[in-house]
């Protein structure tokens, strides 16, 4: 590995050498011996895109444009813009992200410090239609530390392993994907992309929003099928044209292996009474997550967007995703009739919209999400974890336990969010604190208000010590309000504070965080993301 | 770790592939194209300015919090009449929109406010929104003393951030070398 690493970064350091010794680079910002490009000279690869003017045409910008189908493809979905160049052809940018948070929760009250996300994004364009992307996520991951050894003792010998890490860490691979233009209005997109479900999963960079937490609907709930960043791995369309004098017309369509019940297994050492041994605990859990990435499972789903934007200042989307995500293991014994029947579908659909009036933004989304009947679900796994006996297995050896789950089912969810917000700045600040040195700061008032439900929601189904428990089904309604105020020296850097005010709407517990019993409560949040 | 490594090595050969960024070059105009598509029917008069240390330092002040990516080493400008009437001036101008330089071509009219914009020639793979009609038609009016600043009077584009403020850069920096040259 280490002589890759070296070899890779001998060949990279020899290529940007000769680059730059042979080639004009490009001119750095900021640098005053930057000298420019002569427009008189530059020769395009195709000469018919060199537009002759129009003698005859009006006095209008559209006279000075080219025409719509020499339009640079726009921007693509899912891709951030800046970063540092490497060579010409590979741009390294990314993110990240920190919050302080305390709220008036009773214990364990989930407050402090919380070190979001660093994501590490790179873009390599080796040609205008050819595109490389690839999104790395360290989230809430201080550390991992693997220790293993091999004693050798006089009566025998010990292989030990031991993994280290903090709570709650992941390194996920959020984007990875290869694209071909085929023209303007048609690129192919293959990889593990994101499912354009409502218009936040695809503009889920922190250092985008003027509030240090996501949405409810995206990710703290979520109505989504998986919590934002949600990837997939699969293959679709996507592009844009031209509509009208102003408009622009998207799509992406794609067909991912999809969203499927997976299981994790837990490892518990408990110490349950006094004076007496500790268990140990094994629980399997089934639960909703991102499609399968090792060539297993099949292709089961399909995830769409249409938008249109009729000006600068509006654009709205239709967006929608259909898949089966009950695995095999699930589908049970085909002895009995209703467990081959368990093929259940997650339907989503979303409508979302931003409008900009001056200083003013209103943005919004609304997802409702259908699992179909998730009774039928609940039954194939327990058909599973029974044989088809409806009997539980027994208990385990004495000092053991063993627990099959399956975990937050809900036939259908729905929620949205809607966020409003005004920019402001004076020019008597300029060369205050906040704003000597910067081009364009900027302070931004925020208001978001969101609701989220999940009717007739089972949290847990549990086989355990020869007994099946099965949680009672309740519908769980919160809202919350969040008001916000964030300042950005630059576009990419914004440090916010806010207040949310949660409320428990129906249901017996909160759904975020899940489980917690208050019927308000409030939370103050200080965070900071930045952008490169 | 197999994975890491296959990454890895894509990465740094396609860092190592030879320069291509010609191939993401698009000319919408030429020098000789643009004035005229922006003044139809109007005579066109060129005259060059060297940026000399001077005038550079007068730009400097005129930009005031504007600072330019590109320092050109002259800058080519227009003057158009019609009828003996002046009816606008025009001028060259370079700015960095994510890593690379665009053309942009600033028509004015004779009490300098924006008249058109037009780009003239595109460098990269992305930000290519601001070539749009609807995008350039913000400018339509400005003047030097208005902020020209995203999100303020610019409405932006999802995306395509380091190119809008390209522009407007390059439209502030057209404005004060329009003034300078012919006010």
């Amino acid at each position: 590995m280490r002589r890759l690493l070296s070899f890779c970064t001998v060949l990279f350091i020899l290529s940007w050498a000769a680059e730059h010794t042979y080639a004009q680079s490009p001119p750095a910002a900021g640098q005053s011996s930057t000298q420019p490009p002569d427009p008189s000279t530059a020769q395009p690869a195709d000469q018919s895109k060199a537009q002759p003017p129009d003698q005859n045409a009006p006095a209008d910008p559209a006279a000075a444009q080219p025409p719509d189908q020499s339009r640079p493809a726009p921007q693509t979905p899912g891709v951030r813009t800046g970063g540092v160049k490497l060579g010409d052809t590979v741009t390294v940018g990314g993110y990240g992200s920190v919050r302080y948070e305390a709220n008036t929760l009773e214990e364990p009250k989930p407050s402090g410090f919380d070190f979001r996300r660093f994501v590490l994004t790179t873009d390599a364009t080796p040609n205008d239609r050819l595109q490389a992307y690839i999104e790395i996520e360290f989230e809430r991951l201080a550390q991992i530390e693997v220790e293993r050894a091999v004693d050798r003792f006089d009566e025998g010998v010990k292989f030990a392993e031991e993994l280290e890490g903090g709570n709650g860490g992941e390194i996920s691979m959020e984007q990875m994907w290869g694209q071909f233009k085929f023209s303007d209005p048609f690129s192919v997109r293959f990889g593990m992309i994101l499912p354009p479900v409502g218009r936040f999963n695809m503009n889920h960079d922190d250092d985008r929003w003027d509030i240090p937490r996501r949405s409810l609907v995206d990710r703290n709930v979520p109505i989504l099928p998986v919590k934002a960043a949600w990837s997939e791995l699969g293959i679709g369309a996507l592009g844009s044209v031209p509509v009208g004098k102003s408009g622009q017309l998207s799509y992406q369509g794609y067909l991912v292996n999809g969203a499927v019940l997976d299981f994790t297994v837990e490892k518990v050492v408990e110490a349950e009474e006094p004076d007496e041994p500790a268990i140990i605990k094994l629980a399997s859990e089934v639960s909703l997550g991102r499609g399968p990435v090792n060539g297993e499972g099949g292709v089961r789903a399909g995830t769409w967007r249409v938008g249109y934007s009729p000006t600068l200042t509006t654009d709205f989307g239709f967006s929608g995703y259909i898949g089966g995500y009950v695995p095999e293991f699930l589908e049970g014994d085909e002895r009995t009739a209703e467990s081959r029947e368990v093929e259940e579908r997650i339907t989503s659909i979303g409508i979302d919209g931003l409008w900009k009036y001056g200083a003013f933004a209103l943005e919004g989304e609304y997802i409702h999400t259908d699992f179909g009947d998730t009774d039928r679900v609940i039954n194939g796994f327990i058909d599973s974890v029974t044989g088809s006996t409806g009997i539980a297995p027994l208990a385990g050896a004495e000092g053991t336990e063993a627990e099959f789950a399956i975990k937050d089912l809900t036939p259908s969810r729905q929620g949205f969010w809607l966020e409003g917000r005004y920019r402001f700045w004076r020019e008597k600040w300029k060369n205050n604190f906040l704003g000597k040195g910067f081009d364009n700061p900027g302070l931004i008032g925020v208001v978001r208000y969101e609701r989220v439900t999940l009717h007739d929601a089972i949290e847990e189904v549990a086989i355990e010590n020869g007994e099946i428990e099965r949680g009672d089904a309740e519908t769980l309604r919160q809202e919350r309000t969040t008001l916000g105020l964030a300042y950005r020296p630059l576009q990419s850097v914004v440090f916010s504070v806010a207040v949310e005010f949660n409320r428990r709407l129906e249901g017996s517990v909160l759904l975020f965080p899940r489980g917690f019993p208050e019927r308000r409560y409030t939370s103050i949040l200080a965070g900071m993301a930045f952008g490169f | 770790m197999a994975l890491m490594r296959a990454l890895l090595a894509i990465l740094f050969l396609l860092a190592a592939a030879p320069g291509r960024a010609q191939q993401d070059t698009t000319v919408y105009m030429t020098l000789e194209q643009a004035p005229k598509s922006l003044f139809p029917g109007a005579e066109i008069e060129r005259k060059d300015v060297s940026s000399t240390h001077e005038f550079k330092e007068k730009l400097k002040a005129r930009l005031g919090r504007v600072t330019p990516t590109v320092w050109e080493p002259s800058y080519s400008t227009f003057k158009a009449t019609q009828d003996n009437k002046t009816v606008g001036y025009a001028v060259v101008v370079d700015e960095i929109g994510k890593v690379n330089p665009f053309t942009l071509i600033v028509a004015a009219t004779p009490d300098f406010r924006v008249r058109d914009v037009a780009v003239m020639v595109y460098r990269e793979p992305r930000g290519g929104e601001i070539t749009q009609k609807r995008f350039l038609a913000q400018f339509k009016g400005k003047g030097n003393r208005d902020p020209i600043l995203l999100d303020r009077d610019i409405v932006g584009i999802s995306g395509a951030t380091l190119s809008v403020i390209g522009a407007n850069r390059a439209v502030h920096k057209a404005l004060s070398v329009l003034e300078l040259v012919y006010r």
